[in-house]
Order: C-alpha cells, then sequence, then structure tokens
C-alpha cells in the first residue's frame, strides 16, 4: 500500500463500467485525486470542462465513439509535458503498441497483468520521477 | 475446427493437388499452407515453408522463367487482390529431382471472406494448364470453403478471448483490493479462499492470454520485429528472472553461456517469451531439489540453446503430439501443475516463424531435453 506523499491528479479513461470504477477506487482509496472518462471523447470533454492538466493519464485504446488512438491524436501529448500518458491496454501487438508511442504516450501496460499494488506503486514511480525533475 | 473427430489440418491436406496458400499482405507474401503433393514435388516437409515467405518457394522451384519470375507472380497475386479475378501464370523450373527444365502452370484465386480478399490460392500444376475454368474447380472451392471457415475460427477465438479478458481483468482489480488490505485487515481463513479465487482467475487471465496468441500466430498476425540480439545476453537475463521461481521451489538454474557474443536477427520478444515457456515447464515438471540446465552454444549457421531438466520426461507415446495444439501431457505432475497445452504449440509456431526449429529429446537417466536452433542467417 502507498504511503502517499505526492498526491496526484489523474483521468481515468476506461469503456468498461466496472474497470473504471475499479481504477477510480484504488487510486482514490490511496488519496490521489481521480476524474473518469468512458472514451476518447469524454476524456478531451473533461479535461475541456475541468481546465486541468492531469499529472497522468491512464487511457485504454479500444473504446467506442473515440478511442485511445483517436484521443491520442486530438489531444497531441507533446503538446502536454507535464502530463504522463499510460496506455493501458490488453492488446499487447507490436502495432497497437508502435502507433501508441509514435503518438507521444510515456509507458504501455498490459492491464491484464496489473494488479491493485502494481498500478499504485506505477502512479507513485511517475509521481517520485516528476518531483525528482 | 474440430467436428466429428477431423480437423482442419485433416480436412485440409485431404484436399488433392499442388498447392498452397499465401497471406494477401504485400509486399511480403506469407505461406501459411501447403499441401503434401506440392511439399513432396519440392522435396521438403510441409512444415518447412509454412510461414516461409513466397520467395522460399521459388529457392525450391530454381530458376524461374523470364516472363515469370517471383517478381512475376507476386505481381500476378497483385493482381488478384486488386480485381478480385483469378488469373493464370507460367513458371519455369527445375524438377528438384532432375535437370529437364518444366513449365508449371499456375492458377491464382482469391479467397473472399467478408467483403475483402483474406487469402490467396496458388495452385500449381506441373502438367495441366490452367483454363478460366478452373477458378471454380472443384479442389478450390473447396480449400476456399475449410480456408473461410478456419479464418472465423480464428477470429471468433481473438474476439471471444478479448471479451473475456476484460472481465476476468475487473475480476482481478476487485479482488486485489480486497486481498492487498484496501477495505480492512483479513482473517488468515478469509485471505486463504481471497488467495484462491485470485489465482483461479489468474489462471482463466493465462488461458485467455495462450488463446490470444494462438489465434495471432494461426491467423498471421504476428508481427515481428527482427533486429540483432545478443543470444547469451537475452537467455541469461531469463534465467536470472527465472531464477526466483527455481530458488522457491528448490531447484537449481544452472547457466552455461557460449564464449563469445551471438548476434542473431531475432524478435527479441517472442525468443524471450519461447524461452521463459521452456524454462517454466521445466521447472513446473521437475521435481524439489533437482536440476535445470541452460546452454548457448554456437556452430557455423546457428544457435542453439537447450534446456535439459531432470523431471519427470514424457513418454514415447506423448512425444509425438507434444507440439499439438491442446497438448495435455499426462504425467504424475500434469494436474498439479495445470497449463492450457498451447505453450508449446505457440512456441514451435513462432520459432517456424524464424526459420528455426524446436524439438525434444529425453534426457538420461530420465527428465527432458529442449533444443531450439535458430539460424544465424535467415532469408525470411
Amino acid at each position: 500500500m502507498s504511503t502517499q506523499s505526492n498526491n496526484a491528479t489523474i483521468l481515468v479513461v476506461e469503456d468498461d463500467a466496472a474497470l473504471n470504477d475499479a481504477y477510480r477506487t484504488i487510486l482514490g482509496t490511496v488519496g490521489h485525486n481521480v476524474l473518469v472518462a468512458f472514451n476518447g471523447q469524454e476524456a478531451l470533454d473533461v479535461l475541456a470542462q475541468e481546465r486541468i492538466e492531469p499529472d497522468i493519464i491512464l487511457l485504454d485504446l479500444r473504446m467506442p465513439v473515440l478511442d485511445g488512438v483517436g484521443f491520442l491524436k486530438e489531444y497531441h501529448p507533446e503538446k502536454h509535458p507535464d502530463t504522463t500518458v499510460v496506455v493501458f491496454s490488453n492488446y499487447d501487438a507490436h502495432k497497437d503498441i508502435d502507433a501508441a508511442y509514435e503518438l507521444g504516450v510515456d509507458r504501455y501496460v498490459l492491464k491484464a497483468r496489473a494488479a491493485p499494488k502494481d498500478l499504485i506503486h506505477l502512479v507513485d514511480g511517475i509521481m517520485n520521477e516528476k518531483s525528482d525533475d | 475446427m474440430k467436428r466429428l473427430g477431423i480437423s482442419y489440418d485433416q480436412l485440409f491436406h485431404a484436399v488433392p493437388g499442388y498447392y498452397l496458400v499465401v497471406q494477401p499482405h504485400a509486399p511480403e507474401y506469407t505461406i501459411i499452407e501447403i499441401s503434401d503433393s506440392l511439399a513432396a514435388l519440392l522435396g521438403v516437409s510441409p512444415g518447412t515453408l509454412i510461414n516461409q515467405r513466397l520467395s522460399a518457394i521459388f529457392q525450391r522451384i530454381g530458376r524461374q522463367s523470364k516472363n515469370n519470375s517471383a517478381q512475376g507472380l507476386v505481381g500476378a497475386i497483385r493482381q488478384v487482390i486488386a480485381t478480385g479475378e483469378p488469373c493464370h501464370v507460367l513458371l519455369e523450373s527445375h524438377r528438384p529431382a532432375g535437370a529437364t527444365a518444366a513449365e508449371w502452370h499456375t492458377g491464382i484465386f482469391p479467397i473472399k471472406h467478408a467483403g475483402i480478399t483474406a487469402g490467396i490460392i496458388v495452385s500449381i500444376d506441373p502438367d495441366k494448364p490452367y483454363s478460366a475454368e478452373d477458378a471454380t474447380d472443384d479442389h478450390v472451392r473447396r480449400l476456399e470453403h475449410l480456408i473461410k471457415i478456419n479464418q472465423s475460427k480464428d477470429e471468433f477465438i481473438s474476439i471471444a478471448s478479448h471479451q473475456l479478458r476484460t472481465p476476468a481483468t475487473g475480476v482481478k482489480q476487485y479482488l486485489g483490493m480486497l486481498r492487498e488490505g484496501m477495505f480492512g485487515e483479513l482473517s488468515p481463513a478469509q485471505k486463504e479462499i481471497l488467495d484462491r479465487a485470485y489465482e483461479s482467475n489468474e489462471r482463466q487471465l493465462v488461458i485467455v492470454r495462450d488463446l490470444l496468441k494462438v489465434a495471432q500466430v494461426d491467423g498471421g498476425k504476428v508481427s515481428l520485429h527482427f533486429e540483432g540480439v545478443d543470444m547469451n545476453q537475452l537467455v541469461q537475463h531469463v534465467t536470472q528472472d527465472s531464477a526466483d521461481v527455481f530458488k522457491s521451489r528448490r531447484q537449481t538454474l544452472k547457466y552455461h553461456a557460449a564464449k563469445d557474443r551471438i548476434i542473431v536477427s531475432v524478435d527479441a520478444d517472442t525468443i524471450r517469451m519461447v524461452v521463459e515457456n521452456i524454462l517454466d515447464n521445466a521447472s513446473k515438471y521437475t521435481e524439489e531439489g533437482k536440476c535445470v540446465e541452460v546452454r548457448v552454444r554456437e556452430t557455423k549457421k546457428s544457435v542453439k540453446i537447450r534446456i535439459a531438466d531432470q523431471g519427470v520426461g514424457i513418454s514415447t507415446t506423448e512425444q509425438s503430439r507434444l507440439f499439438e495444439k491442446f497438448s495435455r501431457i499426462e504425467n504424475i505432475l500434469s494436474t498439479k501443475v495445470g497449463g492450457t497445452g498451447l505453450g508449446l504449440y505457440w512456441a514451435k509456431r513462432v520459432i517456424d516463424l524464424h526459420g528455426g526449429s524446436i524439438t525434444y529429446a529425453p534426457n538420461k537417466p530420465h527428465g527432458s531435453i529442449f533444443e531450439i536452433v535458430l539460424p544465424k542467417e535467415t532469408n525470411l
């Protein structure tokens, strides 16, 4: 369990309601501020409405309305250097991973492998890197 | 596909004639099926050419005619993909066993699936010229039907597996939250029950992962990134990563590196997964206190990775189906170990894609030896 010193603002973009809720609960329980969206378009809307630059975006790839790649093309991660975009996907084909990295994603995590503690460690690690910079 | 005990492979190879099937993805057309007759004509076993590029055929056929070179055949395939209409070309070749040049009449037929060309049947006939009517040849239609059914099966497995993976990932998160004490301390009994549920869920995720991997490799959807990799280093990293597992099972893991660096062009990710798979099996099917040895050595043309265990071994009758799909091998540890029977099948397909081989031999006095051979120079 994390001993939170660096509370993060995290946008979870995941179309599966149960998983979306799970990630919100896990990250919220250890003190992070969590925003949620269920597809890429909702994520863009949340970012525009809240007028925030989240520390981290956890992004699923396959989603209705606007998928993860579509979101990245609209969002342009390179224009948001303070935000770390982590793809959280169950698709691990090279072409998916390559496409995500080419669009400016920082990390790629196979979500079926990540237990709650792994998610918490991932966020802690990213926040520690940010505070070291 | 399995119906009345007859598999897709058995049905496919029952169709007479000299033919092969390639994926319609330019520029590298990959052979995904080849008939026994054509393989015999070329003097190879069918498995040798599966997953090889179409150019491998030309290495076997020998000289191509000036009008119908490899590029000519590739051009004809492109034409078939563009028009959706069959066509034929004439290949001139040496027959493998003789020196006499021969003309090989070659029909090229599109396999339409869901509105797109999903495959190409290249039907080579050393004796008979093709006519337009051959497009409706019974055996071509039978092949087309079989291939469509098989592709539908691969798609179904792929889609179903992805759909199963999402809720299973959700279960992992919720069980994980409880297990990690995010909602309060658990009693030892509660912890034990949750651990069992978590492990069952993990097994389910592994099955789904293996099904997906096999569907990808069977459907020709594995894209390999070949790059120069030091095999000594790759295997060493795998053994280092596996050290804790061996230690927890009180087994010894010994690694014998080759003397020098061996740079081979491979897809590092998939080769690493293959070695992990073999090493994991070696540990699972070996009892406590025993030893597993990993050795990398170099020959003139290849690199060999040999994994030898002192485990329960594999009976002579079961060795022949070791690399088949869903081949669970029965032994005193198999019930305890679990597994999908897909790992070795997938490993073999991946090694085939590298132009290499993977073989089994019994270890003396007991146990198993798996040897992976990867060519230093590949024509893939």
